[in-house]
Formats: structure tokens, sequence, C-alpha cells
């Protein structure tokens, strides 16, 4: 049997479950990115690399042009391709008194794995932000997935972790260390790995760990290249077993803590029924398992 | 390493060797760089002594061709700074030994050693490196970088590429930000070459589409960053086998490998299907 390492090189469909769980659709006005909003293309790719399904915010998240426009456009991308994108609904620290209400309607849209923010163009904020108590409390109603750019005050975020156990809280960008020991203890805390750029960093950080359930690949695609975010994983020291966890087994996991969902996971893991079992866990390790 | 991934093996234009005192883990042998080279499918690296870099050393060519003496895979690379400054022999006597010793390009970082990407400062050396047909190596990377707001020294690049239309320049590190910069100077300079960091979705099936497959190379900016960002994207890539080929591993062939050489010394416009017009893809 091939390694994921040996697949990726020959640029063959990686043939594991792989669920990208930081992508982007929309313009960011920054830089050019080449058809980035043609959606056939982007799945597309998605084909080429095997990839079952993206987790997908808004382009410029929550720092640029108009937020509900924004999510539309997200939501109608997912509409399309029902079963390979998962919309976040985008908010903004630019619009705190319309946080939640904009979750709502997003959250009527249809099917919707969590929110996403940002930190770029935006007021500071942590946490225990008071426009943000009514937003996880709809997300924790559901069961479903907070997911920023990056956490900067862990006091907040471990507070808020502890008081709505149901919502899982993901930092956008890793491999954080900070992250990783929270989410040891936390299992509503997890590490996003994307932008994993020094040599080796998620081999590294599993070795430290002893374990690969805390983290779940992210690209930044749609903006970026689904390379950005497997490269990284699969070409790390990790085992097989430790890298299938991370492109998508942690992921089917988290599916299953989210029941109004859990029937993605259920068709993903289905498609991989000689490797994944029932209820998903075969794939995420621990400790334990290593 | 299979045979396959023999066959299509990366070359990696940016790997920095031996310690540093930067507070990066530098690779301090062969084997441990070979190591890293082969955990991503990397076949050959251009490298160059990276406490030459940190301390100014830029007399001492012995660190980075003692590094690669005894492994065909590691090709060296010198850092070069302007020759008024007479830290390095004047810039044909230099080029003479960069020959005599096969380093395969000349290196310059503006920004750490506080000079002007610009021919009033590096001319001479510049006219001497085209006669020679030695490529310029701009590596834009400075310390703690990150590609997300990183920006080279365009204008310096295009002045250069302007005065010497001979020369090769090849623009590492060209940040993540920077497409409305890069295509501009795609189409102005036609010796121009850069790497991958842009990591823009679609960015290396237009550029091969717009510019011809031989505009860009793969570079990992090792010890600091990590080849398998490129690694992962190149297969994957919607362009042909022949572009794949010439972006992993071709293009840089032709700039640093040496035995093309001699046909890139002509000076010429190059075509969108090779690097000198009627030359190979």
């Amino acid at each position: 049997m091939m390694s994921l390492r040996e697949t990726v090189l020959e640029g063959r469909p990686l043939g594991v479950p792989f669920i990208d769980v930081h992508c982007h659709y929309g313009r960011f006005s920054q830089t050019v990115v080449p058809h980035g909003l043609d959606t056939s293309l982007l799945v597309a790719e998605m084909e080429r690399y095997g990839c079952d399904q993206i987790w997908v915010s808004a382009g410029e998240p929550g720092m640029a042009g108009d937020l509900r426009a924004k999510n539309d456009a997200v939501f109608a991308f997912a509409a399309t391709y029902p079963d390979r994108v998962l919309p976040y609904c985008t908010l903004s620290a630019n619009d705190p008194d319309g946080a939640a209400a904009e979750l709502a309607r997003c959250l009527s849209m249809g099917p919707c794995v969590g929110v996403k923010m940002h930190r770029y163009r935006q007021a500071p904020y942590t946490m225990d932000a008071e426009f943000l108590r009514p937003v996880f409390e709809l997300l924790a109603e559901h069961r479903l997935v907070y997911l920023n750019h990056v956490f900067v005050d862990h006091d907040s975020l471990v507070c808020a972790a502890r008081r709505y156990r149901e919502v899982t809280f993901l930092s956008g960008h890793g491999v954080d260390t900070a992250i990783n020991d929270l989410a040891v203890e936390h299992d509503n805390v997890r590490d996003c790995t994307c932008a994993a750029l020094t040599p080796d960093e998620i081999g590294e950080e599993v070795k430290r760990l002893g374990r690969s359930d805390t983290m779940l690949v992210g690209s930044d695609f749609g903006l970026f290249n689904l390379g950005f975010g497997l490269g990284p994983v699969v070409f790390s020291t990790a085992s097989q077993k430790q890298q299938r966890s991370i492109i998508g087994g942690n992921a089917l996991s988290l599916f299953s803590r989210i029941p109004e969902l859990s029937s993605y996971g259920d068709t993903i893991a289905s498609r991989y029924s000689d490797q994944v079992d029932g209820v998903h866990h075969v794939d995420q390790v621990t400790a334990a398992d290593e | 390493m299979s045979e396959h991934e023999r066959a299509i093996g990366f070359f990696d234009c940016d790997v920095g060797i031996g310690p540093s005192g930067s507070g990066t883990r530098g690779f301090t042998s062969p084997a441990e760089l070979i190591e890293t080279m082969d955990r991503c499918g990397v076949a050959r690296v251009l490298c160059y002594d990276l406490e030459a870099v940190e301390t100014g050393e830029f007399g001492d060519l012995d660190g980075v061709l003692t590094f690669c003496e005894d492994e065909s895979r590691l090709i060296p690379s010198i850092p070069v700074v302007p020759p008024s400054s007479s830290e390095q022999p004047a810039p044909h006597r230099l080029v003479e030994m960069m020959t005599e010793a096969g380093i395969a390009a000349a290196a310059v970082w503006p920004e750490v050693h506080h000079f002007d990407l610009a021919p009033y400062a590096l001319g001479t050396l510049l006219e001497a490196l085209a006669e020679a047909a030695l490529p310029l190596v701009y590596h834009s990377r400075q310390g703690a970088d990150h590609p997300w707001e990183h920006r080279p020294d365009w204008r310096g690049v295009l002045e250069c590429a302007r005065e010497f239309e001979a020369l090769d320049l090849v623009v590492l590190y060209t940040g993540m930000l920077q497409g409305r910069r890069v295509y501009p100077m795609l189409e102005a300079c036609p010796r121009l070459t850069v790497d991958l960091t842009a990591q823009a979705f679609s960015f290396v099936e237009d550029v091969v589409e717009r510019f011809g497959a031989s505009r860009l190379v793969c570079a990992s900016h090792l010890p600091y960053e990590d080849p398998a960002l490129f690694a992962a994207w190149l297969p994957y890539a919607e362009i042909t086998d022949g572009a794949r080929r010439a972006i992993a591993r071709g293009n840089a062939e032709m700039l640093f490998g040496g035995s093309e050489r001699a046909e890139r010394a002509t000076p010429g416009p190059r075509a969108a299907s090779g690097r000198v017009a009627g030359g190979p893809g």
C-alpha cells in the first residue's frame, strides 16, 4: 500500500477521509487569486486531491464589504455542492450588535458548520466579549464549531470552552503548541494546522504531544491551494495513522459531536468503510494508541 | 525514494546550510539535509552558507564548497555584495573563481546586508555574471519573516533586469500577496523567474498559461520553511506533465545545473515554452 506521501508525490487522490476545515470563498482585495471565484474549478481541485469536504468561510472574513452578501455567496456555493462544501457563518467584531442575528440568519439558510471570525482590521476582542455570548449560546444549542483566526487570550478561551462544552473551539492557524496543550485538557478545543510553515512542524508537535487527535488540517483553500495544508501533514514525520487522523479522522470524530451534521460524517466514513468504523474513531489517534 | 519520485524529484532553489546563530537550527551535515530532502521528494538543492550570510564572511567560499563537495545533489551558491565595498574579489575575478569552483549562482540579500538591488550598486558584477551565464538569485526573505505581508524590492529587480537583459534573475520568497506585482514583473522581465511563495489558488496554472512553464521554480527556504509547501501543490496542478517537470526541476537544472550554461550564454528573448527562444521547455 502506498504511503500518503507517495500518493501525493504521484498526484493521485488521497484515498483516505480528507476534510479541510479552514477554507475561504470570495474576493481578496489584497491580491489576485486566479479563478478563485470559479466554484467548478475549486471542486475540480478537490477531486484531484481526493478531498471529501471543505469547511468554508468568506473571503476577507469580517474585514471588508457587506458581510451578509459574503455569507450569502458562501452558502450559495455550499448549496451548489451540498456534499462537498459546508459553510461557516462569518461574523465580525466590526458589527458586534448584529452578530447573533446574522448567525441566526445563516442557520436558517441550510447546513452550517459554525462561525468563523478573523482579527485583521477589526477591534480587538476576546472570548469573554459581550457580543459573543448570544453567538456561543446559539452555537451550543446546535453543538457547532467556533473557528477563530487565532485565540489571543487563552484565559477567556478556557472560560468559554468550559462554559460552552457543546461548542468546539478551533484555532485557525497552527501549529500552536499552547492551543494543543489546552486541547489535551479540553476535548472541545482544537488546533487547525493551516500555515504550518516550519520544517516538520506537525511531526514535531505530534512527537511532543504523543498524540495527533488535537489537530485538524486546514489550508486557506480558495485563497491558496489545497496542498498548502496537506503538504505539511503528509511530508511530516508523523506516522501514517497520525497523518490520517489530522487529514480527516479528527474531523469525522468532530461530526459525531454534532447530531444535525453527523450524516455528513457517516457519508464520508462510508466511502472508506475499510478504514473507518461506524463511530469514526479508528483514526483518532491518542497516546494510548501509539 | 521510489523510481517515480526520482524521475519527478524537485529541485529546491533555496536552502541554507551549516550552523546558524539566529535561533534557527541549521543543517550541520549533508546527511541531515539529505534526510529532509528525501522526506519531501527533493532530488537536488541550491545551497548557500547560512553562517556566511549571517556574519558577512563574503570572502569565504570554503564553507559551502566543503559542505557540497561529496554530494552531487547539493549545488553551491555564494552570497555577493556590491563590488565597490571591496569585500570580495573584483567582479570578473570573482566570476572566474565561481566558475572554476563549480559555484552555480551568485546570491544577494540586499535587505539583510543593507545595499540597494540596483545597477549603480551591482552593475559591474551583474555584467560579469551575465557574460558567464551565471544567474543572480535575489533572496528577499529576512530574519523572522512571514510570507503573508512580505514584499521584495520589485523596483530593484526591474532596474537590474532592464539594464542587464541577458542576466537570469531569480526572485525567492515573492510573498503571498504579491500577485499584482509578480504578473507585471513577469511581463516586463523576460529572464525573470520566481518561486511559488504566492500559494494562490490556480497561480501555477495561470502563470504557465500566460507566461510559460519556464518562469517558475521551487524554493523551500530551508531551514526556515518546509519543502512540503510546494511538494503537495505541484503534483496536483492542472498543467501538462512537461510543465510540471519543468517547474519541479527542469528550470532550476537549466539555471543552476551547469550543463546548459553555455547555451544560455547566448542572450536572446525567452519563448513561452522555453528558457531561451528555440530552447527546450
